[in-house]
């Protein structure tokens, strides 16, 4: 027991007393000792509450020394801790205080000691620390109380980690309970549902009553109990299974399909399952789906009737269908991943040049590209077939080209056909010729005889320009068979270009003043030596110059032949000031077959539609371009050009 | 015209024949007709004709047999030749002219049927056989 030290009074000079003294202050003086060296912030007040000990961990604590609180009364002792003085909790073990009591939230005691945590908002300069307090009277040996003692120990780290741990539990409970994923504790021992979260009611439609303590098989969760069983299994030689397809019935006996996880967690040193489902049904249903319309796109590339390839920017081939494989010889095994230079060998028919350009600009240019006509593709054993093609660049969704979709098709049958056409064109003209010929040469010398009344003589001249409109239409049928057979033959020569025209214009002469036109020539002197096909000038030239002479209108008189030499070429232009109308534009402007203007059949009812196409072919066949301007302005222009020999 | 031509009409369709054998007379010739290449290569041999006007397609042997068994002979190898039909496919007329045949001084005339009033033909006739026109 302690006695005050300075109480001298009480000590009596006798030698048994004062040996007994002497081994009270001895006792005393290590009993103060220990509470100085004591880990825990001590203070002692003696009865009149003044410190009589100020440790030296609570020195520490408060950085204020002993020598400054020795004989300190007047609570001066809780300015370090509260910034103000006070009874604090020392000064509660001599006398109770409800409202000093108030301000420790967790105040109890027990046996005579009084223990709270507060926070003390002074400690540390005024950081505050949570401290832990623990105080109680002292007595001496007759029981009477002559101080108290309080000692203090910083808890808060202990306070923070608590807080952590409040928190993440919080956290987790919340993950727990917010989770989209079902998910359920587990008790391993006997498979009962210790918690389970929101989700999981919702997904399997049991009540959290009804799942509590009971089991996944006596709630018939699992469709194949075997799935549970070697879940389990790797379960515990794992510890954990990540992301199962399990199916799961629902308590509506709805059947789903569940991404399963679950580990073994251990709590109060018992193993639990904490299990989780995610509900993949409609993932599974949209995966099946996409599944199938890949299928059926396969099955559509696979079965479709052309050849189809795809590759990407670079060429290399990412698509091979079974025609292409029928077509080229190559398995698309061999093919994917090449590139297309070495599985589509074209050539042209004639010249035999490779001719694989079109892949390659419909990928540069962005533009649907088709092969030249007539091609040929060397097939893997070096045979060949005749071949139609397009590519066209294949782009993603912000228009950017990845790659380049071609189509082609064996054309051998085609071209059987087209040759059978041609034949049949062929065959039935030159049929149609003999008979359009009896007529002509019959009727012509019937006209001559002088004997016939002129009522005959009319009748004579209509059947006679009527078989001329039939000869006329043999011969545009097999001319339009010619050029699309090819078999335009060019016979280029020196020719005098002028003098090409002025006959042209002399033989057209009878039909020029029947129909009321004049034909002016403006061309230079420097037109002597034109190098071309002077059959094909003079059809094309011949072609519209009848079209301006039936078609221009009645008021338009002149027609202007002019020929200008340019740097690359001749130009030739044929005008009228008639006006075209915008539909017939339209109709015509692509020369295109058997189209003619809207009032073309009444102007010049023997037109076949053949006339501006045919001369477009031939133009073209001498090199050379057709193309024609019509409006208010200039009235009718159409350019015909011949292209100068180099 | 002071002396008369004489023109071998080797034709298979009547009619025509028939406008060309009367225009032809007309015009003072005189005609010869045969109805297939074998009469005509027959004829040919046996009347010497100043020209022979053939027709291409024709039964037995056609225009262009009749003409290379001609050209074998001696007369046929210089016998002047005017072509008639009514094939107008460049490639045939190709190989009608460009053919051995017409290596000799005698050259093809070729003229599609439906294109030539019998006029025109008859024009062609005088100036093949170098007749002044009346």
């Amino acid at each position: 027991m302690i006695k005050r030290k300075n109480n001298s009074s009480t000590i009596k000079k006798t030698t048994k007393k004062k040996k007994t003294e002497d081994v009270l202050q001895k006792s005393q003086k290590e009993m103060m000792d220990i509470i100085e060296f004591l880990p825990d912030a001590t203070l002692v007040i003696d009865k009149n509450e003044k410190v009589i000990i100020w440790n030296r961990a609570i020195e520490k604590m408060t950085g204020i020394p002993a020598s400054k609180m020795i004989g300190k009364g007047n609570y001066i002792y809780s300015i370090p801790f509260y910034g103000k003085r006070r009874p604090q909790l020392v000064n509660l073990a001599f006398k109770k205080n409800k409202k000093i009591e108030k301000l420790y939230p967790n105040i109890h005691r027990d046996k005579g000691a009084i223990m709270a945590e507060v926070f003390a908002k002074n400690l540390y300069n005024k950081k505050g620390s949570w401290v832990y307090a623990k105080a109680s009277v002292l007595r001496d040996n007759s029981g009477k109380i002559i101080g108290a003692i309080e000692s203090i120990r910083d808890i808060d780290d202990r306070k923070k980690a608590e807080k952590e741990l409040r928190e993440s539990e919080e956290k987790f409970s919340k993950v727990f309970q917010t989770s989209p994923y079902a998910i359920v504790l587990t008790r391993q021992k006997d498979g009962r549902f210790i918690d389970v979260n929101d989700a999981f009611i919702s997904l399997t439609g049991y009540s959290r009553k009804e799942s509590l303590s009971n089991t996944s098989i006596a709630m018939k969760l699992w469709v194949d109990l075997e799935n549970r069983k070697n879940m389990i299994k790797d379960l515990i030689s794992n510890r954990a299974v990540m992301n199962r397809e399990y199916l799961f019935k629902t308590k509506k006996g709805e059947i789903l399909t569940g991404l399963y996880s679950a580990q073994l967690i251990k709590l109060n040193s018992e193993d639990y399952i904490l299990s989780s489902i995610a509900d993949i049904t409609e993932r599974k249903k949209s995966e099946q789906q996409i599944y199938n319309i890949k299928m059926r796109d396969e099955a559509i590339l696979a079965s479709i009737g052309d050849a189809v390839l795809a590759c990407d920017t670079n060429g290399k081939i990412l698509l091979f269908n079974k025609i292409a494989e029928e077509i080229t010889g190559f398995s698309a095994k061999q093919a994917i991943c090449s590139h297309y230079n070495k599985i589509i060998n074209l050539i042209t028919e004639k010249e035999e040049k490779p001719e694989n350009d079109f892949i390659n600009e419909a990928i540069k240019y962005d533009k649907r590209t088709e092969m030249a006509n007539h091609i040929l593709l060397i097939k893997k054993d070096g045979s060949r077939v005749p071949v139609a093609d397009s590519a066209a660049p294949i782009k993603n969704l912000n228009g950017k080209i990845i790659g380049c979709v071609v189509v082609f098709r064996d054309v051998t049958k085609e071209r059987q056909l087209d040759q059978a056409k041609r034949d049949f064109i062929s065959l039935s003209s030159h049929q149609l010729r003999t008979p359009l010929a009896t007529n002509k040469w019959v009727l012509e010398s019937m006209a001559k005889d002088e004997n016939l009344l002129p009522k005959q003589q009319s009748k004579l001249n209509s059947l006679i320009t009527s078989n001329e409109r039939l000869i006329h239409l043999v011969n545009d049928l097999l001319n339009v068979n010619r050029i699309e057979s090819n078999k335009l033959l060019i016979h280029k020569q020196i020719v005098d270009l002028r003098e090409l025209v002025d006959n042209l214009v002399e033989i057209l002469k009878p039909l020029t003043s029947k129909k009321n036109k004049n034909i002016k020539v403006n061309a230079p002197a420097e037109i002597k030596n034109v190098f071309c096909d002077p059959l094909l000038i003079t059809e094309a030239i011949e072609n519209i110059l009848t079209n301006a002479i039936y078609y221009s209108p009645e008021d338009s008189k002149d027609i202007d032949i002019a020929i200008e030499i340019r740097k690359d070429d001749y130009l030739i232009s044929i005008h009228n000031s008639g006006v075209i109308d915008p539909a017939t534009i339209e109709k015509i402007k692509n020369f295109e077959r058997f189209v003619r203007g809207d009032n073309a059949p009444k102007q010049q009812p023997s037109g076949s539609g053949l006339g501006l196409y045919i001369t477009k072919k031939v133009v073209e066949a001498n090199g050379g371009n057709l193309w024609f301007e019509s409006n208010e302005k200039i009235g009718t222009v159409f350019y015909i050009t011949i292209i100068k020999n180099k | 015209m002071e002396k008369k031509y004489s023109v071998l009409v080797v034709e298979d369709e009547a009619p025509l024949g028939d406008s060309l054998e009367e225009k032809l007379l007309e015009e003072g010739f005189d005609v010869i007709r045969a109805s297939n290449g074998e009469e005509g290569y027959k004829l040919a041999l046996e009347r010497h004709p100043d020209l022979i006007l053939s027709d291409l397609i024709m039964p037995k042997i056609d225009g262009l047999t009749m003409l290379k068994m001609l050209r074998k002979d001696e007369w046929g190898s210089q016998a002047a030749v005017i072509i008639l039909t009514n094939i107008s496919d460049e490639s045939k007329v190709a190989e009608v002219l460009s053919s051995s045949l017409s290596n000799i001084n005698n050259t093809y005339e070729y003229l599609v049927k439906t294109d030539w009033s019998l006029d025109a033909v008859v024009d062609k006739i005088k100036q093949r056989l170098q007749i002044d026109k009346k």
